[in-house]
């Protein structure tokens, strides 16, 4: 997880660069380091479970940002529909609002770094983006607390994309 | 040619009206901390439907310590009373910003 890591923590440098009046490209950059900060982690999640180390590089370049937003997007329904049962608590219960605060963030911050870098009439400010980064350190720390759970492991294998075989 | 495919709009689109109602009662549960709550409606990144939130935060609630708390609760408030895709068809997204930072912007979309 260090190039993740090391995103995350340039991230954070970026959003508070300026004290005061921060630069709009210095609050740009933040979003968009943040988004590729839990983009990376979770690719490189994924491709830790390819036992050969030499290719998980490669395998890692497979991942689709669309993709992989639909897979949030599955998920996170999925995660909103099983909440409105109201569940009693359980430690399952826990592992899945860990597993939707990291689909939600991914959704949330794929969109902003699209703003970020493409919509130069945007205004950004320290709020927004503190939030963004925020929210990505929140789902770092969710992912760390499940990350070795099988529903964990089945959304990593979901971000690839649904099956498409024909005959 | 002809194109017989059936062209899906969200309800969000279709029902403006009953949506600002909606909104508009949502806004009211949110509690002080929330002091603007604006949004458009449009598609996101990959063209899926979406609503984009604007909410302009207390300056209290905007602090760093309270920020992901305040935030978190807004948005979960909004999914939860709002239910944007299951009831609107439209994916949510979340803009916040300090009622100081509007004040120096004075930006008309979150007024």
């Amino acid at each position: 997880m260090a190039y993740a890591d090391d995103l995350l923590e340039l991230a954070q440098h970026l959003a508070n660069l300026e004290p005061t009046n921060p630069r709009q490209a210095s609050l740009r950059r933040a979003v968009s380091t943040a988004y590729y900060a839990l983009f990376h982690l979770l690719i490189s999640e994924a491709t830790l479970n390819w036992g050969r180390s030499e290719l998980r590089s490669e395998l890692g370049r497979v991942f689709e940002h669309g993709k992989m937003k639909h897979a949030s997007v599955e998920k996170r329904s999925e995660l909103n529909a099983h909440f409105g049962k109201n569940p009693p608590p359980s430690p399952e219960l826990v592992i899945s609002h860990h597993l939707h605060t990291v689909a939600d963030t991914f959704i949330q911050v794929q969109q902003k770094r699209n703003d970020a870098d493409y919509d130069t009439g945007k205004e950004w400010t320290r709020t927004d983006v503190l939030t963004q980064i925020d929210a990505v350190s929140a789902a770092f720390e969710s992912w760390k607390a499940i990350r070795d759970e099988p529903v964990a492991q089945g959304y990593l294998v979901s971000l690839l994309g649904k099956r498409q075989r024909s005959e | 040619m002809r194109d017989n495919e059936v062209v899906y709009i969200a309800k969000a689109f279709a029902q403006q009206a009953q949506l600002d109602e909606a909104v508009n009662a949502v806004k009211q549960t949110l509690g002080p901390d929330v002091l603007r709550l604006r949004y458009t409606l449009g598609q996101d990144w990959s063209g899926e439907s979406a609503i984009f939130f604007r909410i302009v935060l207390s300056d209290r609630a905007s602090r760093r310590d309270q920020l992901l708390n305040a935030t978190n609760q807004i948005a979960t408030a909004i999914v939860e009373r709002l239910q944007p895709l299951e009831q609107w068809g439209v994916l949510p997204y979340f803009n916040f910003r300090s009622q100081s930072e509007q004040a120096i912007l004075q930006e008309e979309a979150w007024a």
